[in-house]
């Protein structure tokens, strides 16, 4: 389980694939407190931010883990669909932050991104990944219900 | 190149005590602050644009309302997509799996 990093003001995050996986798969044992997570966002009306490749990286697992393409597509298209949702497109400017702080801290090249986005929108990163918890300062999604109760 | 400079004893043990907590060395933490501080002072670079959001109590309501309704399709969706599914890793397993390959 990655430990909780520092608490931060109640904003917009930006959140991992890994959380909306969570989400999406019930038998995952991190299902319910990323419900949680997200029930809160909804709550609030907050926006929530992710790079454009977020939406690749929760349907390519989807698809892997059912072997089923037609659902890894389902769930991107019903992704995008989120009213809060934000995505930050791959341009020159998160490339060059991502390449900044990926090996500042040491990140793998994905991770980098979300850290990328994160820093540019001014937002707190949430994440399941022990390694951007401690790497990157993300908080899990428990640790920011924590944090914004 | 080498540089000496000198700092409070107090601010140094500090910082020695911080860095050997988090297993890095009192250079790495200097370059690093430094590097930092230089970006600071750098030519501001153009700033991320995003889209001006409507934040009216109206849309607040709007927007929960929506990803309310978004949040039930897409547990009902999982639901669903797993109902059949064999054992196994769960997909956010396979993601950590895939991204984790060539960790270091």
């Amino acid at each position: 389980m990655p430990t909780e990093a520092d608490s931060s003001s109640e904003s917009m995050p930006t959140v991992d694939a890994n959380c909306w996986i969570a989400t999406f798969d019930p038998r995952d044992p991190f299902h319910a407190p990323s419900v949680a997570f997200f029930n809160h966002i909804s709550d609030r009306g907050l926006l929530i931010y992710g790079p454009e490749f977020v939406v690749l990286e929760v349907a390519s697992a989807v698809a892997r883990r059912l072997r089923d393409p037609i659902r890894g597509r389902q769930a991107a298209e019903v992704l995008r669909t989120h009213a809060g949702l934000r995505l930050y497109p791959h341009d020159e400017h998160l490339m060059r932050q991502a390449l900044r702080l990926g090996t500042r801290q040491l990140l793998r090249g994905a991770d980098a991104l979300y850290a990328a986005t994160a820093h540019l929108t001014s937002a707190q990163l949430i994440s399941w990944d022990n390694e951007l918890v401690r790497r990157a300062g993300a908080l899990t999604p428990t640790a920011w219900l924590d944090a914004n109760p | 190149m080498k540089v000496t400079i000198e700092i409070p004893d107090e601010l140094y043990r500090r910082v020695k005590a911080k860095s050997a907590l988090e297993g890095r060395s009192v250079r790495a933490v200097a370059i690093e602050l430094f590097e930092r501080w230089l970006e600071e002072d750098a030519p501001v670079e153009r700033r991320v644009v995003l889209p001006i959001e409507d934040d009216s109590e109206e849309a607040v309501w709007a927007r929960r309302r929506a990803t309310k309704a978004w949040l039930d399709k897409w547990l009902q969706m999982g639901e669903e997509a797993f109902k059949d599914a064999p054992p196994g890793p769960t997909a956010r397993e396979i993601l950590d799996a895939d991204r984790s390959r060539l960790e270091l």
